[in-house]
């Protein structure tokens, strides 16, 4: 049958041809192939240095849509965040960790990832056959295979088995390909880190600032590392990034935060960050959200939607002289500002007594006046920030007291270069048995990192998702009756998305859901 | 038929092969042979110079033999384009001739055939040719007269506007408002006079004109419901209502334009069986949507191909782009682009429903095709006419909102309800009284005024018909209005006798000014849904007079005061069209045309966008403005070769074979920024913004080269076959599959012409049909079957670096939508015509639907268009139409029925339900309840059940069948859909005397309509204004109790699904003749014919809907999202006062 319109047409074309005579010469073929002008096609590109660096930097992009509600599922799920009236049907799913298979913020996180697992294949793929500067070519794949590593880092840790595909598919068939075994898919993220890191440089200047460097591929390994329990392995690559000297911590805890500091080479403690609209390039740049979603709703100056309250308890763990508490992490009101502007706020709800919860502060810069009043998406510069130097102290620390061996510093000094950083008058915590300094460890990451896309990920690493889920119910059935009733979690993975399963009848759901 | 005839003998002539030498030697100055002369005055004549005449010297190829006189000068009057006219008496006309020459000229051949007859041939000033006796040359000017009245059945009423012709010549003349005519200047003779004229059977009588006398001839027409000579266009040609095989349904300018609505789309509604049109909204220039047998496609556009004058043209009109803050996100969404067309312009329009007559046009065919005529110049003087109305509309119903003290109460009960203080002291509720009612504010009384003028006229070889038009009209929400000039040019002319030209152009401006509809969202504006949430308390004006945007003390947010961002947004669509064709036809033997067509589209679109800061989403953006344009240019090449012929006298072949080149360029552009210093330059100060958003350009370009054919036979007037196909090639589909094939057949019998039915006298006409045939639907993207690369931004050390990567996966194998479509149905006339009856069953079946399929994450991409899933559509089509009443009161009435069954019969994957595909329904923060389920139709609803109230909140049905109000463990299932069962249209017309009288009613059964409106007024939350149910009803039937907190339900389910079901008395008319009496007593001779008229649209409307009207679709873009009413600019009564002057 498919040939019947061609021979019809092959008939039919002398008698076009008589008619032809009127026509203008037009072949029939050239006729009808188009050709985009306005669109670029794969047969075109992937030619040059600019391609290859194009290439690149559209993994970068879509990072931008990974995180952009990643604390949906990194904070709202942990144990940090209530979700207010405000929030929808998803956020209270989150927050009381009754959501399903069909959430579509694991469909979200899975796509997203897998684009950017697509885009970097293509770059591994197609870049190595440029002809161009060597060293830049290979910082370009060695960047792809950095973000490639995030990618399958982030899968495994939230699905565990996972599809692994290396190369770029070109059919739809191409990704029918069932889950790969964990320990493979860890083989992959651990070789990708090894191959960036001598490929990419130690920093950067420029224009080209906040582009993969090798201290942000040893960080990742390092938490690689520590998530497989390779204590020792951990405990040594974190201290290769300490011991490089590339890396400080802020004297000033919150100056990290600020937006002035977060494109500059000059900072010192940011390892990796994804970058949203700055304040001067907003057009056709995503802005981040974080701001806007976590301020107190009516506070003065432009859009914030209210979403979320901060956990009580972890209000309440900050000592008035830390400076992550109040005007660090958290906000209480009335609440004054950096310009002495006072404001005070109603969590606004509708099955709880009134009162004013504390709201997320993280990412609000007073200094910047585009922060601080107006915030349209398209302002939104604060960055989301994946690896810190405040991180890698934490992770060797947690190596070392779990059995690794000291590469650098003390598991002690590591410990407390965070914790003083943060509130000077603490006393040291020195020489505590392995039981009461991983206590300590745990809830110094729990401060340092709160909203900030490691709740979750800790607590699936610790094993401890169930008993802080039993915790965060009870808790929130007894402070808005009605709710949730206290449970626990049926699993330390999320659900494979079940649109996913429906497309690709080689996946397996995980246990529990 | 006697052309086709002419046509089969010559060309028998050709197929002899005979060349014989002319039987005559001939000369100019032959004694035998006739004078050739020319009329200076009444009563001189001089000799014309042959050799110097070209009308006489043009060459012509002839075979005569055995032809008579009289055939002989018809052949010679048709083939050298000259008119001839003569008396029976002038010749023995029956002389059989011998006469066969090739190359021989006009005045040789005139001579050749009235060789040895005393008669001469005087030509007149306007190159009419009269035959007249030797003897009578002397008083050959001394013509006569043909006068008389034309009348109905009855005898009494007059049958006006009707041309009177007298057959074979071009003398015609046309009846005044007493139905009188006059033919002057007749030479003397015997002529048949005919009568054709829509509604009636035609008329004739033998006429004999003497000199220097009036010949009476009256007519008494009958009226019939169906004309089987009437011209139906059919793509690529015409046929006759006798000789169709399809399903084609036709309106005609009388009833496009006893409506006075300016759109011809929106005019169509209710005329034609099998025809669908949904008036969208109340602004002026929305589009109608138009489904004809209900809607095939799901993603693809369910629109018809449209056809003015053989240029399809493009409807695409609006600006597309994904950025935020965009055009399309503020509401804009492109001028109808019908908008161009005056409906004044128009002769007749065409629907073509079955497959046996769509699928000559292919892969763009599937939804059916609306040919546009529009009105060509006719032979004889100039006749003008003018018409006008002038109207005022007002909103067809209000919504009860509470007034300020009541508002203030609700807003202090939610607080208290919610154990905090009151908001508004005792005193201050008493105070606010009824407060500001902002529907008033927004709300206006909307003038509208159209005139239009023509001129049309010609000659034998060069007709005209010009014609111009403006239109103004306001809308009834302030700060709305559409404004139109267009212009319309059709020029026809013939070269000799065998090259004929006919061409036209249309130029169009169109601007209207649109209301904001950005939905319920914080940084768009709704001038509706605003008016209606506005805070009855709150002044629209402050003391100073500016506009009030003040904190409103309700919500804690600036007031977003409709009344501002109705007058003060821009938010204006401005469209240039140019729409032009020039066909040629070129006879190449008898019976054998070849033609080109060639036809541009041409559109400049220009949509601006722009909120200062005195209106609310500007306030957040320190003013926000964008700009997009985009051009068009579609051009489309048709070559044809037609060819007829006919076997004995009821015997006819047509057939025609052509191809089709077309190519679409579009360019477009759109800018956005915001953070303006000044609001004065407005959308032109945006390079002067603080904050520039972004910029989109786009190329999109598409082609179709396609290769069609046609054949249709009558065999013994009584069995008609019909065959067609069309091969399409596409730019738009993988190279695996560019061209496809849409073939079609139909046959129909005529059963009334078989002798034994003959007999019953029973049936006028009576015809089975049936036909089976495939057409495509390719009305999608560019280039979707390429893997293109896209844009994407990043930012690194504080400055944005560009990246591309591929979206898509390539997907070589993708084609057209095909739809089969089966169709049977038949036409009957009974009682001399007097009753007319047209019924259709149809059952289409789309397959290969162009879908967003999902493909696995794991490709790097989500979706990719493929061709998947199906939908059918079953129903039938009821027209009757009648002649109830004729004489002194006469009364017609025409009935048109649809019913349409429309179900998804699969979807992607094995899916058997997606929810929410439509996408950007609800603005993304409201209800979205769109769903896309096997075994219901397109455009369901899909959502909770209401269950009862507890608690004072709703609640809804679990899957145990308990009640939660939680939507936790609540059922979702389909809960209503658009699609009525059944559509119609009931058209009754009185005359009596000068009077007419006519009522036009539409109706729709059992569609519903889905309310999100109300959603956001019956949140009872004390924050924005709500309807007034709340007072009472708060507490039951779904609306909550008054409490801080409350949110406007997100959630769909039944308690938004209305009944869509409405009578509507769409328009009456009352007009007056005036009589030509009158206009002789106040010495206006030169008027032909005057009418006056008033009218109501929407005159009534019979619904249980508790919006603003039923008919109301506020995504009328999208194919699955129907039937939702969502901040949408109501519908408007109009009242009409109108005036046609034909000179």
């Amino acid at each position: 049958m498919r040939n019947t319109p061609r021979r019809i047409m092959a008939r039919m074309r002398p008698l076009a041809a008589g008619l032809g005579l009127l026509l203008v010469g037009t072949s029939c073929n050239s006729f009808l192939d188009p050709h985009p002008t306005d669109t670029l096609t794969q047969t075109n590109f992937y030619r040059t240095a600019a391609d290859a660096v194009a290439a690149v930097n559209a993994v970068y992009g879509q990072e931008q849509y990974l995180y952009l509600f990643f604390f949906y599922i990194s904070d709202v799920a942990g144990d940090d965040v209530f979700a207010t009236n405000n929030f929808g049907t998803d956020g209270h799913q989150l927050a009381d960790y009754t959501f399903d298979k069909t959430l579509y913020w694991f469909e979200n996180i899975w796509a997203n990832s897998y684009t950017i697992i697509q885009r970097a294949n293509i770059v591994v793929d197609r870049v190595p056959a440029i002809t161009m500067d060597t060293t830049e070519r290979a910082r370009i794949v060695g960047e792809a295979r950095f973000l490639r590593a995030l990618a399958y880092f982030n899968l495994v840790r939230m699905y565990g088995d996972v599809p692994v595909l290396l190369h770029a598919g070109t059919t739809p068939q191409s990704g029918l390909i069932p889950r790969t075994p964990l320990d493979s898919v860890y083989k992959v993220i651990i070789s990708d880190l090894q191959a960036a890191a001598p490929a990419l440089p130690t920093s950067y200047s420029g224009a080209d600032v906040g582009r993969a460097t090798s201290g942000a591929a040893l960080s990742l390994l390092a938490k690689v590392y520590l998530t497989q329990q390779q204590w020792t392995l951990a405990a040594q690559t974190a201290g290769q990034v300490i011991s490089s000297g590339n890396y400080a911590l802020y004297t000033t805890w919150f100056d990290n935060f600020r937006i002035a500091n977060q494109y500059v080479s000059s900072n010192k403690e940011n390892i990796f960050t994804i970058n949203y609209a700055s304040p001067t390039e907003a057009a056709g740049v995503l802005g981040s959200i974080t701001t806007l979603f976590a301020l107190p709703q009516g506070y003065p100056g432009g859009d914030a939607y209210g979403l979320m309250q901060v956990n009580p308890k972890l209000v309440n763990s900050f000592s008035p002289t830390d400076q992550r508490g109040n005007h660090g992490t958290i906000m209480i009101s009335p609440y004054t500002d950096e310009h002495n502007t006072t404001t005070s706020w109603t969590v606004p709800a509708l099955d709880h007594n009134g009162g004013a919860g504390a709201a997320f502060h993280k990412y609000l810069d007073e200094e910047n006046t585009q922060n601080l009043t107006a915030r349209s998406w398209e302002q939104q510069a604060n960055g989301w920030i994946i690896l810190r130097y405040a991180d890698v102290l934490l992770m060797y620390a947690e190596a070392v007291n779990e059995g690794g061996t000291p590469t650098s510093i003390s598991r002690d000094a590591a410990l407390n270069m965070v914790r003083q950083r943060a509130d000077p008058g603490v006393p040291s915590l020195i020489g505590l048995t392995q039981t009461d300094f991983r206590d300590s460890l745990r809830i110094e990451r729990r401060k340092e990192f709160g909203y900030e896309g490691q709740r979750w990920f800790d607590m699936a690493r610790w094993g401890v998702i169930d008993s802080v889920v039993r915790v965060k119910t009870t808790d929130l059935s007894i402070l808005y009756p009605g709710e949730t009733t206290p449970h626990g979690a049926p699993s330390n993975l999320f659900p494979i998305p079940l649109a996913e399963i429906q497309v690709n009848p080689k996946l397996t759901q995980n246990p529990g859901w | 038929m006697g052309r086709i005839l002419r046509c089969l003998a010559l060309l028998g002539a050709f197929a002899a092969a005979r060349r014989a030498p002319a039987q005559q030697q001939l000369t100019d100055n032959t004694l035998s042979g006739p004078r050739f002369l020319y009329a200076e005055s009444p009563t001189k004549t001089v000799a014309v110079d042959v050799s110097r005449t070209p009308a006489l010297r043009r060459q012509l190829s002839l075979d005569l033999d055995g032809r008579s006189v009289k055939e002989a000068l018809a052949i010679i009057s048709t083939r050298a384009g000259m008119d001839i006219a003569y008396g029976s008496d002038a010749i023995p006309f029956n002389t059989v001739l011998h006469l066969k020459a090739d190359g021989i000229t006009v005045a040789a051949a005139l001579t050749d055939v009235l060789a040895d007859q005393p008669v001469d041939i005087v030509f007149s000033r306007d190159g009419r040719a009269t035959i007249v006796k030797r003897d009578a040359t002397k008083t050959l000017v001394a013509t006569g007269v043909v006068s008389g009245h034309v009348t109905d059945a009855k005898g009494n009423d007059p049958v006006r506007h009707v041309i009177v012709r007298l057959e074979g010549t071009q003398f015609q003349a046309s009846t005044n408002n007493e139905g009188a005519y006059r033919i002057p200047n007749v030479p003397p003779g015997t002529y048949a006079a005919v009568v054709r004229v829509v509604g009636y059977a035609s008329a004739r009588q033998t006429v004999v004109v003497k000199p220097d006398e009036e010949t009476s001839a009256d007519f008494t027409l009958v009226p019939v419901a169906v004309q089987l000579s009437e011209v139906v266009s059919i793509g690529y040609g015409t046929t006759t209502r006798r000789e169709l095989t399809g399903a084609v349904s036709s309106v005609t300018s009388d009833q496009l334009t006893t409506t006075p609505i300016p759109q011809i789309d929106q005019a169509l509604q209710g005329h034609a069986a099998g025809v669908q049109v949904t008036g969208s909204s109340g602004q002026p220039g929305a589009p109608a949507v138009i489904r004809i047998r209900g809607g095939n496609s799901i993603e693809a556009g369910n629109d018809p191909l449209y056809v003015i004058d053989g240029v399809p043209i493009s409807t695409t009109t609006a600006q597309t782009s994904t950025n935020t803050h965009t055009l399309v996100t503020q509401g804009v969404t492109g001028l109808n682009p019908l908008d161009a067309l005056n409906p004044d312009d128009i002769e007749s329009i065409d629907i073509l429903k079955d497959a046996s007559a769509t699928a000559i046009y292919g892969a763009r065919a599937a939804n059916g095709v609306i040919l546009i005529t529009t009105k060509k110049g006719r032979v004889g003087r100039p006749v003008v006419n003018i018409s006008g109305y002038y109207g005022t509309a007002v909103v067809n119903k209000k919504l009860s909102v509470l007034n300020g003290t009541q508002f203030a109460e609700d807003a202090n009960l939610a607080r208290t309800n919610a154990g905090q203080q009151p908001l508004y002291t005792p005193a201050q509720v008493s105070a606010f009284g009824t407060g500001t009612n902002w529907e008033n504010a927004i709300f206006r009384v909307a003038p509208v005024s159209n005139l239009n003028a023509s001129v049309s006229g010609g000659s034998l070889d060069t007709r005209y018909f010009l014609s111009g038009n403006i239109l103004d009209q306001y809308g009834v929400v302030l700060g709305t209005d559409m404004t139109r000039g267009a212009f319309r040019a059709n020029l026809d002319q013939n070269f000799g006798s065998k090259f004929r030209m006919n061409s036209g152009v249309t130029l169009s401006r169109e601007q209207s000014d649109v209301m904001p509809n950005g939905g319920n969202g914080e940084e768009v504006s709704s001038v509706i849904l605003n008016a209606l949430q506005a805070n009855p308390t709150l002044p629209i004006l402050n003391s100073g007079g500016t506009y009030n945007t003040q904190i409103d003390p309700a919500n804690g947010r600036n007031m977003a005061n409709p009344v501002a961002e109705a007058r003060q947004i821009t938010n204006v669509e401005t469209q240039e069209r140019v729409i032009g064709n020039v066909n040629m036809e070129w006879d190449l033997f008898q019976g054998l045309t070849l033609g080109n067509s060639l036809g541009v589209d041409f559109l400049n679109s220009l949509q601006d966008y722009y909120s200062p800061i005195t209106t609310y989403p500007g306030l957040q953006d320190g003013g926000i403005g964008s700009r997009g344009q985009l051009q068009t240019t579609n051009w489309v090449e048709e070559p044809t070769l037609k060819y007829q012929t006919a076997w004995g006298p009821l015997t006819t072949i047509n057939a025609v074979v052509g191809s089709t080149f077309q190519r679409s360029n579009t360019q477009n552009i759109s800018g956005t920024a915001q953070g303006f210093v000044t609001d004065e330059l407005g959308v032109n100060g945006l390079n002067n913004a603080q904050t520039f958003n972004g910029v989109f350009t786009g190329d999109p370009n598409s082609s179709l080269e396609s290769y069609f054919g046609r054949l249709n036979t009558t065999l013994l007037d009584r069995y008609l076959f019909s065959v067609s196909g069309r091969s399409d090639g596409s730019s738009k589909f993988g190279p695996n599959n560019r061209y496809g094939f849409f073939p079609a057949g139909a046959v129909a019998w005529r059963v009334s012409q078989e002798p034994f039915i003959k007999q019953l006298h029973l049936f006028d006409d009576l015809k089975l049909r049936a036909s089976y045939g495939r057409t495509g639907n390719q009305d999608i993207g560019n280039y979707l079957f390429l893997s293109t690369l896209q844009p994407s931004t990043y930012i690194f050390g504080g400055v944005k670096a560009s990246g591309y990567a591929p979206n898509t996966l390539p997907n070589p194998n993708l084609k057209w939508e095909t739809t089969d479509q089966f169709d049977a149905g038949f036409d009957v006339a009974v009682l001399h015509s007097r009753i007319a009856i047209t019924a259709d069953y149809y059952n289409k079946k789309t397959s290969n639907l162009l879908l967003s399929a999902p493909v696995p994450s794991t490709t790097g991409v989500t979706n990719q268009v493929e061709n998947v899933g199906s939908v059918s559509n079953i129903g039938y089509e009821l027209g009757i139409n009648t002649v109830n009443l004729t004489g002194v009161v006469g009364w017609t009435t025409s009935l048109n029925l649809t019913w349409n069954k429309n179900k998804v019969l699969s979807l992607v994957n094995g899916d058997t339900i997606i929810i929410g595909p439509g996408t950007g329904i609800g603005n993304g923060a409201n209800q979205n309840p769109t769903v896309l389920k096997v075994g219901q139709p397109v455009n369901s609803w899909y959502g909770y059940v209401y269950n009862g109230m507890q608690n004072g909140q709703p609640t809804y049905r679990t899957l145990t069948g308990g009640q939660s109000t939680s939507t936790g463990n609540a059922m979702q299932t389909i809960i209503g859909n658009a699609q009525p069962n059944y559509t119609g249209g009931l058209t009754n017309r009185f005359t009596a005397g000068p009077f007419g009288l006519t009522v036009f009613l539409t109706f729709s059964v059992g569609g519903h309509i889905y309310n999100i409106n109300r959603s956001v007024l019956t949140a009872n939350n004390g924050v924005g204004n709500q309807l007034t149910d709340v007072l009472s009803g708060a507490g039951q039937n779904g609306i909550p109790v008054a409490h801080t907190g409350n949110t406007f339900d997100t959630r769909p389910s039944t308690l938004f699904v209305e009944d869509g079901t409405f009578l509507r008395g769409k328009n009456i008319r009352l007009d007056f003749n005036v009589p030509s009496s009158w206009m002789r007593a106040i010495r206006m001779r030169h008027v032909d014919h005057v009418q006056v008229y008033v009218s109501a649209q929407n005159f009534f409307t019979v619904t249980k809907y508790s919006g603003f009207d039923p008919e109301v679709t506020e995504y009328a873009t999208s194919p699955i999202a129907q039937g939702i009413d969502f901040g949408t600019y109501p519908q408007t009564r109009q009242f009409t006062f109108g005036l046609n002057a034909g000179f």
